[in-house]
């Protein structure tokens, strides 16, 4: 490891989108390589991480992957705080879900509620590029939708065939520690972070013993 | 191989008749099964198929037929998956009958003598050590030494060896695990001597109280009549209507049939409270608090289905005593209401629910990250305040349950992400 301006190694990374446009599919293959035909729905929101080196930089990456069906989305969201980046996902031969992207994106900064919502890094993946004969988004009309918002970074990639997802993700990780090098205090009190501050005193002033 | 063409064979047929009526998927099953029991028998003629045998190669034959439904890939919705249910349900129960039967037989073989049937009773040889119970048939003392004797293993009713064959009651576990078996939520007032033509409820013994202790009468509390000494021994119990309606967990005198009775359904959950006696929770704290846990750990449920740290700690068996707990939040036992009422039970349930709310709220990550922050604040202490559906003074959307503040939700009165997914709605059916 070099050493960096202040290291925090974990890079927390949402990803979004309709339910079916490969959100598990493409977290499982970047982070265990593997892809499976099967569609079973997401329950809740759950994380996996991956420890990827960044131009010297050795992060820890962790990855939440949320339940794209309404019906199982009764759980809270609060995992959204804190993110260092958001990838929505849309599936290339899926019109709606495209459509959907504005929602999800609006959804997100308004529960994420960072601190400057337009510069916010998002990330816009095109999934199931594989199947071309498919197609039913452009990719001129997806990245039209990117400039519009602010020039947001846009993939094509293939959970199935593993294209492009491992670039897209170093590009996640790019896009996600560059924003945390920018204010590394937007992160609201990580629960893992012990802090050993000399001035903030506990609760019990001087205090050492109750009895 | 010959079971394989079979196997294909009824597949077709299957196919068919998708909308098979239940009968012909009986046949296929039974057809399944003596195919595999030829199959058997033509492997090894020289050999006699013992029905024990018969029953382990049936049970495989059915598991092998049901895993093969299992591993297709029904489309749902389409009408063959409706009747692939119906036969898989059927395979199961199948299943289970031979496994009753092979159990059975087992014991029978184990020891011939060991078991005796008789009116639904199970009794089972028992050993001469210990104290010398009473017989329910002849209401002797059983010598332990010198005779033998036999207990029901479903309802405990003990009688000597001799006696077996001349019990008149039915085992109480018949009654009580029928399925649609439930309390009567009546609390019974006594009928009465006369209406019972002074006899025993039972037995119909002469009951009098004039000729002596073996013909006095003895009230059940449970079903209101009279019963000789034979037929009730003076049993205490709590009565579950007397529970349901005012919370009273004292003990009543109960004739033997009814002692079995709730001694055999009092861990049953069969006490759907909240229709029953809805008041009784605004007025019994204790009642209050369980209801509340409860509902509570049903929503805890969902946190813990969707987490796989959850998952690996099995941690909702700190509820195995109360399996019905992780079901819904309607029903209760008779042990339950009794534990409630004597101030029982809601310590036991306070631990459970601290270590779930302390998985949910510190230990487990992707639990935290399941929680709420609510979106009306207008403070940002209030902003950064992490709630879930079980902390104390929230509220829930009834329609999407998102969660807030219970102040700010009440301020509000309305529910932002159902207004803005409302508006997303209009605005795609616009388009």
């Amino acid at each position: 490891m070099s050493s960096g301006p202040r290291k925090k190694a974990l890079l927390k990374v949402i990803i979004l989108g309709d339910s079916g446009v490969g959100k598990t599919s493409l977290m499982n293959q970047y982070v265990n390589k593997r892809f499976s035909n099967q569609y079973k729905a997401t329950i809740g929101a759950d994380f996996l991480t991956k420890d990827v080196m960044i131009d010297d930089r050795l992060v820890t990456m962790q990855i939440w992957d949320t339940a794209g069906q309404e019906r199982f989305q009764s759980l809270g969201v609060a995992f959204y705080r804190g993110a260092d980046c958001c990838v929505l996902a849309y599936d290339v031969t899926n019109s709606t879900s495209f459509k959907n992207l504005d929602s999800w994106r609006d959804e997100f900064l308004i529960q994420a509620n960072p601190r400057d919502p337009d510069h916010f890094p998002f990330v816009l993946l095109g999934n199931k590029m594989d199947l071309e004969q498919n197609r039913a988004v452009s990719s001129k009309r997806a990245q039209t939708w990117c400039q519009s918002k602010n020039n947001i970074p846009y993939f094509e990639v293939s959970a199935k065939e593993a294209l492009n997802v491992e670039s897209a993700f170093q590009a996640i990780a790019r896009d996600a520690l560059a924003r945390e090098s920018q204010d590394s205090q937007d992160f609201p009190d990580f629960p893992d972070q012990i802090r050993l501050d000399p001035n903030q005193n506990n609760r019990q002033q001087g205090g050492g013993c109750n009895c | 191989m010959a079971a394989n063409d079979d196997e294909t064979n009824e597949h077709s047929r299957k196919d068919s008749t998708s909308y098979s009526m239940f009968s012909d998927d009986q046949i296929l099953v039974d057809a399944l099964i003596s195919q595999a029991l030829e199959d058997k028998i033509d492997d090894s003629p020289n050999r006699g198929v013992d029905r024990l045998e018969q029953i382990n190669i049936a049970i495989a034959a059915c598991k092998e037929k049901l895993r093969e439904f299992s591993l297709q890939a029904t489309p749902v919705g389409t009408p063959t998956d409706d009747s692939g249910h119906s036969i898989k349900k059927l395979l199961v129960d199948k299943i289970v009958d031979l496994g009753l039967e092979k159990q059975n037989l087992q014991d029978a073989q184990e020891d011939c003598v060991e078991m005796k049937k008789c009116n639904g009773h199970t009794f089972v040889l028992q050993s001469a050590r210990g104290r010398n119970p009473c017989c329910e048939v002849c209401m002797g003392t059983i010598w332990r030494l010198v005779q033998y004797w036999r207990r029901c293993r479903a309802c405990g009713m003990r009688v000597h060896e001799k006696c077996a064959e001349d019990v008149r009651r039915v085992c109480a576990a018949v009654i009580g695990l029928q399925s649609d078996f439930h309390f009567s939520n009546k609390i019974c007032a006594e009928v009465g001597l006369l209406h019972q033509n002074y006899k025993c409820a039972e037995c119909e013994h002469p009951l009098s109280y004039d000729s002596g202790p073996s013909d006095e009468p003895r009230l059940c509390e449970l079903t209101g009549l009279y019963y000789c000494p034979s037929c009730h021994w003076n049993d205490e119990w709590p009565i579950p209507a007397r529970l349901i309606h005012n919370m009273d967990p004292t003990p009543y005198p109960v004739c033997r049939a009814s002692k079995q009775l709730l001694s055999v359904t009092q861990h049953k959950p069969l006490i759907a409270m909240l229709d029953t006696n809805p008041r009784m929770f605004a007025l019994h704290s204790g009642l209050k608090k369980v209801q509340r846990f409860r509902k509570d750990f049903l929503i805890m449920k969902c946190y813990f289905i969707s987490c796989k740290n959850a998952r690996s700690l099995r941690i909702l068996q700190y509820l195995r005593q109360h399996q019905h707990f992780v079901e819904d939040a309607k029903l209760y036992t008779l042990d339950e209401l009794k534990e409630i009422a004597l101030g029982g039970l809601c310590r036991e349930l306070e631990d459970i629910h601290t270590v779930f709310r302390r998985h949910i709220e510190d230990e487990c990550e992707t639990c935290r990250g399941n929680g709420f922050y609510c979106e009306l604040c207008a403070t940002d202490a209030g902003r950064n305040q992490i709630l879930f559906p079980f902390t104390d003074g929230i509220s829930m959307c009834k329609k999407c349950y998102f969660v807030f503040h219970k102040a700010c939700y009440e301020k509000a009165q309305s529910c932002p992400r159902c207004e803005r997914r409302e508006k997303r709605e209009r605005h795609r059916s616009k388009d």
